[in-house]
């Protein structure tokens, strides 16, 4: 049973969590193409090497962002979606990366079925 | 009741396990047998005389104990209804009854034996070879094939029992009870570490209970105890006996097993001192009972007092071959010959040498003579690797003990993911690039000299402690003992020209057979353990793995350390699927009214994990049942218990925002007080869900999903807004609410008899809306909505509440003649209405337009999760069209769901809802079909059970009131 | 002396508790027949269930909700999965920064996390929402020094008590359901307070009382677990 660190509740085994697909992003459904639509839709890179994932933390259905090396099956780092915006942004502007700190629940609830 | 045995072994030091004083009987295939109570059923057998104990799998050759660990597969026995027990591990107990396997007939005279005779004709690859032509011949030969080749009985009706899970968390685990474990186990704990020791047998020490240390069992004995008493004194060290690791994993996962328990082991870090297996030598009739490890007849001695022969001859190429000879002696055994195949030297060859045993040096068995138990060995001069004289002496003994290496106990390493490499300077595996957190210690890590064990134990052990700790490793230990070089014989493998010399001896291998997968083709070492079968019985390759990469070694003249070895996989050892199955946690959901269905008979269904009542009454009587509560409901009221509906709040200044998102039809004007139908597609435009959105204030909707479908429902709502970001709260409040649907034209009445701040009054709560107050003292949600077509009221309340909701309405009904109704009746009363269900109705392709749903799509909203993907559609054009239907010959046999349209012989459509309505005394139903045939009063063909053609016709829906003039009273 | 039949609120479990013998007494409240006359003091010290299903709970959601509960007195950080005691005797389970659960005291609350709830309004904007945990969850505790050997054959969380601090919280999946596990010692004993699908309550129950097989099996009930919290 592998181990996966959830930002909001520490290192749990993998079967607490549901796996979230690869994420990609939404193309503008007002502007894309069927052909791009379609891509979004169907197709799937499928990528040997490191990719980004969603995860859910099933018992407190808390989504979060994993990176995984689908070659050795490591889990590189989890991280908050907020912080793993901020990474982008951080990126995009080129500044230094803001390092992965442990989720407080971010603003999305992170609440157990009720 | 006696035991005496001439077998026993009345002298101190002999019998460690066993206790004298309580002597037992027990049976084995019907004949009484005595022992002592802590033997094992091995060897009980073996004192009393009984060396054979099966016979082999595909020769039925006679076999006898080799290991006396439960390594081999010559124990397998079955005791009553359990099959496959190691009878060397397995504790007798008085009256056990055990049984041998695999013969017909007597042990002693297995008719399949004939099949030993047949040998050359069984060659490697056989099953492959013979029976793939004709085509179908395998069928034929199938059945006696397996009833020949099986072992052990399953019993159907074996009594069931017992077994169960359990985690264990640990900062540092070892494997294994030796000498190598205790040690570094006492030093991981010594260093701070919670730890925990596991060992496979009941007793710990490993060798130190049955060996030598420098020569002294007196050494051994003394530092085994000293080990365990240290060891018992740790507080945190926690010691596991007659539990044995059966794979090791990722993240410091392992399971083991103890006794009925499957134990889930998390660890930090994991000490591999699993030891090594002894390696046989191949040569002729090698199997012969009475032919055993040289460790085996060690542990016969000192822990059960059992004498392995009366005279012994002893094949050895180190000098535990030699510290044996010494045991035996000591044991009042006489001792033939040590046959050394090399020129062994150290105190223990001058001991023996000094007690006058003959030794035969650069000398091998070639072949064995007896059938049920060795009666004599005959021995050559070893000319090259591989290759000797013609015999030169017959040497009369009843047992022949080997000693010529080992290979370590890599399995678990490995597991964990270590590469095995091969070590040419000890001719032995080793594992490296062990992963983080895995380290061996002992022969497992090729040490073998006790003071190298000891020292290098300890460190790995201390080291386990810091890095569990999370300091620093610090340095390495060494890991080398020139000692280990002088334990494995290179080649202890003699061919004979008359075969029969076992490489393996659960499959009955030869080395010809392994010549023969190389010759066919078959060279990679993978391919050839496939092929040959080498290494796949129930011993795993512990004791043929290293000799078949010999022969393959020497046939294709690549070096072992080329040729590489097979994958070890979990589990180590065999696990029952009971310990896989164990105490099965399979939860189900009751409604807060569940036990009120109970007390009125109601059948249950799943759905989902919930339990739902079907109908009320007995299940004999069932289309009697259902139709009785369709006509409650149409003609007085009917109570149905819908608890398991999902529910969700949307809270928040967002929340007619985020339900326009969410869903395909459009909600910011919804009115407050007002419900209004929702219907949700995925990204791909496919529908998943629908429901109702109840706007119980401008910033709170109180949304229903289906049962089934809320958990996914509620995990797509939070996954979009932990990105969209919209301000309002998501809440699965599916358990917190208990729901009932009181539906009937009385259901008015029966509301309005109860205390209620609501006004239920047609004007004052009209069709589709919602209202929020108390009835009866209970806190509800009141909802009009029409799923079976009659005026009724949903009702929601806190699920604590619910069971006296059903009893109030219950009570209150009984003058208006109310009757609950289950699923079943539901079923029929939507469909009389034409009302969908997803996922029965819809599947995993269906789009709202083919579902007839495009009223609830708002087209003029910019986004919702599946727009895109529907308007593409849309543009495209659709193919088929769900469509109501009725069937035209009331004298035909009614169709089911799922039964196909056929159209000119071909497939066109399926039916995904049909039933024969009460109400309107006709077959009515929903089915796919192509555009063209979709227009009102079209008729096709059904295809029903048995083939049978049944005529319909499309008519529009509802099937029943189809002005909706009913449910709006 | 009452029946569970006498209130509108009930437990998922009063059949299955009084087939064991349970008494029952009203809650402090009033509302609802709590389970009396399980267990004993040494049992609950060793390992014993108790069903405190009936006592009021309430839960608040919402991305203000911290601020929101301190703004009502309750004693709260934001920390999550971390419990805090309230003046009361009561808990608050910070779940999230997002959600909190409060916790009757075992005295009962005399209808305080009813008035919460009452006097929370949707027009007041504020980011938090009251959630029914009254109803969409039962909770047990497990009291006792072999509550964490207890657990191990239902959980894969580590709560020996050394590695599972006293106010600490587990979010996790129970035999396969998912659950709330938060430590909150009464008195000296360690106790475990469980929040679990109330639809479940029942396999639950059973589940609990089939590990709790070789720990001698006891139940226990709230007047046992008043004792532990004086003594």
């Amino acid at each position: 049973m592998k181990i996966l660190n959830c930002p909001l509740n520490g290192p749990r085994n993998i079967s607490e969590f549901v796996w979230g697909g690869e994420m990609k992003a939404m193309p503008d459904p007002a502007t894309a193409t069927d052909a791009q639509w379609t891509e979004y839709l169907f197709l799937e890179d499928n990528t040997a090497g490191e990719i980004t994932e969603w995860w859910l933390h099933a018992p407190t259905n808390y989504w979060f962002i994993a990176r995984r090396n689908t070659i050795t099956d490591e889990i590189l780092e989890t991280m908050t979606y907020d912080a793993f915006l901020a990474r982008q942004q951080a990126n995009a502007s080129g500044e230094a990366e803001p390092a992965a700190k442990p989720a407080t629940g971010g603003t999305e609830t992170g609440a157990t079925s009720a | 009741m006696s035991t005496s045995s001439p077998a026993r072994i009345d002298k101190p030091g002999f019998g460690l396990l066993i206790d004298r004083t309580k002597p037992l009987s027990f049976t084995f295939d019907g004949r009484l047998f005595n022992g002592y109570q802590g033997d094992t059923i091995a060897s009980a057998l073996y004192g009393a005389g009984q060396v054979l104990l099966s016979r082999s799998f595909k020769y039925h050759r006679p076999r006898g104990a080799l290991t006396m660990n439960g390594l081999d597969a010559n124990t397998l026995v079955q005791v009553a209804d359990e099959p496959n027990v190691r009878a060397d591990l397995h504790a007798v107990t008085p009256g056990l009854a055990v049984v041998s396997i695999n013969r017909l007939g007597s042990l002693e005279r297995d008719a399949f034996s004939i099949m030993d005779y047949f040998g050359r004709f069984l060659p490697v690859g056989f099953y492959y070879k013979t029976f793939f032509r004709p085509a179908g011949v395998w069928k034929y030969f199938e059945r006696p094939i397996r009833i020949m080749a099986g072992l052990g009985t399953l019993d159907p009706r074996a009594e069931h029992k017992y077994y169960d899970k359990a985690y264990l968390f640990t900062d540092v685990l070892v494997v294994g009870g030796g000498q190598a474990g205790l040690e570094a186990a006492i030093a991981a704990a010594e260093g701070g570490a919670e730890t925990l020791l596991i060992e496979e047998n009941s007793e710990l020490g490993g060798s130190l209970l049955y060996g030598r240390v420098g020569d002294s069992r007196d050494a051994a004995d003394t530092l085994r105890r000293d080990l365990i008493t240290r060891a018992r004194g740790i507080k945190n060290l926690t010691i596991l006996t007659s539990t044995v690791v059966s794979g090791l994993f990722t993240d410091g996962w392992a399971a083991a097993i103890s006794g009925n328990r499957l134990l889930k082991i998390r660890t930090r870090q994991t000490i591999v001192a699993a030891g090594s297996f002894d390696q046989p030598i191949v040569f002729r009739n090698n199997d012969r009972p009475g032919i055993l490890f040289a460790t085996a007849a060690q542990r016969l001695m000192r822990l059960y007092g059992v004498r392995p022969g009366n005279r012994a001859v002893i094949a050895t190429s180190n000098t535990f071959g030699y510290e044996t000879a010494l045991d035996l002696l000591d044991a009042g055994s006489e001792v033939a010959a040590i046959v050394d195949l090399g020129t062994t030297t150290g105190p223990a060859v001058e001991a023996a040498r000094a007690r006058g045993i003959r030794i035969v040096t650069n000398a091998t068995p070639v072949d064995a003579k007896g059938y049920l138990r060795v009666e004599s060995v005959g021995i050559a001069s070893i000319t090259a690797q591989g290759k000797t004289s013609s015999v030169t002496d017959w040497i009369t003994c009843d047992c022949v003990l080997i000693s010529v290496g080992c290979s370590p106990a890599l399995n678990l390493a490995s597991h964990a993911g270590a590469k095995v490499v091969f070590d040419p300077a000890i001719q032995m595996h080793r594992a490296v690039n062990a992963p983080e957190g895995v380290s061996l210690a002992g022969s497992a890590a090729g040490l073998w000299s006790p003071d190298r064990v000891s020292t290098h134990a300890k460190e790995t052990g201390a080291i386990a402690a810091r890095l569990a700790a999370g300091s620093p490793a610090g340095s390495q230990p060494d890991a080398t003992d020139p000692g280990a070089a002088s334990i494995t014989h290179p080649y202890p493998i003699f061919k004979s020209a008359k075969g029969k010399e076992f490489i393996d001896f659960d499959e009955d291998l030869s080395v010809k057979d392994i010549i023969n997968s190389v010759k066919d083709g078959y060279d990679d070492i993978q391919l050839v353990k496939r092929y040959s079968t080498a290494g796949l019985g129930p011993s795993q390759g512990r004791h043929a793995n290293l000799n078949t990469i010999r022969v393959v070694s020497a046939v294709t003249g690549k070096p072992p350390e080329v040729i590489g070895t097979t994958t070890f996989r979990p589990p180590l050892v065999p696990e029952k699927f009971a310990h896989m199955a164990g105490r099965a946690f399979e939860p189900t959901r009751l409604t807060s009214m569940h036990r009120r269905h109970e007390e009125l008979g109601a059948q249950f269904m799943t759905a989902g994990l919930w339990l739902r009542p079907a109908y009320y009454g007995a299940k004999d009587n069932a289309a009697r049942a259902i139709e009785d509560e369709v006509r409650a409901v149409r003609n007085n009221a009917g109570l149905i218990d819908v608890s398991t509906l999902g529910g969700l709040d949307i809270r928040g200044p967002d929340a007619a925002a985020f339900i326009d998102r969410m869903y395909t039809w459009a909600y910011e004007k919804q009115p407050v007080g007002r419900a209004r139908y929702t219907l949700m597609t995925d990204i791909a435009g496919v529908v998943i869900d629908d429901g109702v959105a109840c706007r119980l204030a401008p910033n709170h909707y109180y949304v229903t999903a289906t049962t089934s479908a809320v958990d996914q429902v509620y995990r797509a709502m939070t996954w979009f807004n932990v990105q969209w970001k919209t301000d309002v709260d998501v809440a699965n409040v599916t358990a917190a609410y208990s729901a009932v649907n009181l539906a009937g034209p009385k259901a008015r009445d029966i509301v309005q008899s109860l205390s209620s701040d609501i006004d239920f009054s047609k004007d004052a709560f009209p069709y589709m809306g919602v209202r929020t107050g108390t009835l009866a003292g209970i806190p509800v949600r009141v909802l009009r909505v029409g799923f079976v077509g009659e005026a009724g009221y949903e009702i929601h309340c806190p699920a604590s509440f619910g069971e006296a909701l059903w009893d109030i309405l219950m009570t209150a009904g009984k003058p208006h003649g109310l009757k609950p109704f289950g699923v079943e009746a539901q079923r029929i009363l939507r469909l009389e209405k034409g009302h969908i269900i997803v996922g029965q109705d819809t599947d995993g392709l269906t789009n709202p337009i083919e579902a007839g749903m495009e009223w609830a799509l708002a087209k003029k909203k910019p986004f919702y999760v599946g727009k895109r993907s529907i308007d593409m559609q849309a543009a495209k054009g659709i193919t088929r069209k769900l469509v109501g239907f009725t069937v035209t010959d009331s004298a035909a046999p009614t169709p089911k769901d799922c039964h196909l349209i056929i159209r000119n012989g071909a497939i066109v459509g399926r039916i995904t809802s049909v039933v024969k309505s009460p109400t309107l005394g006709k077959v009515v139903g929903l089915a796919y079909l192509p555009l063209d045939m979709t227009e009102t009063g079209h008729r096709f063909e059904i295809r029903v059970d048995g083939g049978t053609m049944v005529s319909a016709e499309v008519v529009p829906t509802p099937f029943y009131d189809p002005d909706n003039a009913r449910q709006e009273i | 002396m009452t029946t569970p039949e006498q209130h509108l609120r009930r437990t998922p479990l009063r059949s299955a508790l009084t087939k064991t013998g349970a008494k029952w007494t009203a809650t402090p409240a009033g509302d609802a027949a709590i389970s009396d006359g399980l267990g004993s003091i040494d049992a609950a010290r060793h390992l014993a269930i108790t069903d405190l299903s009936p006592l009021p709970r309430l839960g608040f959601k919402g991305r203000e909700t911290i601020p929101a509960m301190k703004k009502r007195g309750i004693v709260l950080e934001g920390t999550a999965n971390r419990a805090f005691r309230q003046p009361d005797g009561g808990l608050c389970l910070v779940l999230a920064a997002s959600e909190v659960i409060l916790l009757s005291p075992l005295c009962g609350d005399d209808g305080k996390l009813q008035k919460l709830h009452d006097d929370w309004r949707l027009d007041d904007a504020e980011r938090t929402y009251p959630m029914l945990r009254r109803d969409s969850q039962a909770w047990f505790v497990v009291t006792g020094a072999k509550s964490p050997e207890m657990f191990a054959k239902i959980c894969g969380i580590d709560f020996r008590l050394n590695k599972f601090p006293d106010l600490t919280i587990a979010q996790t999946s129970v035999a396969k359901i998912s659950a709330i596990v938060t430590r909150a010692d009464i008195g000296s004993t360690p106790a475990f307070h469980i929040l679990a699908d109330s639809a479940s309550a029942l396999y639950f129950f059973d589940c609990l009382i089939d590990a709790a097989q070789e720990f001698g099996n006891a139940l226990a009930c709230r007047s046992i677990l008043r004792d532990l919290e004086s003594g």
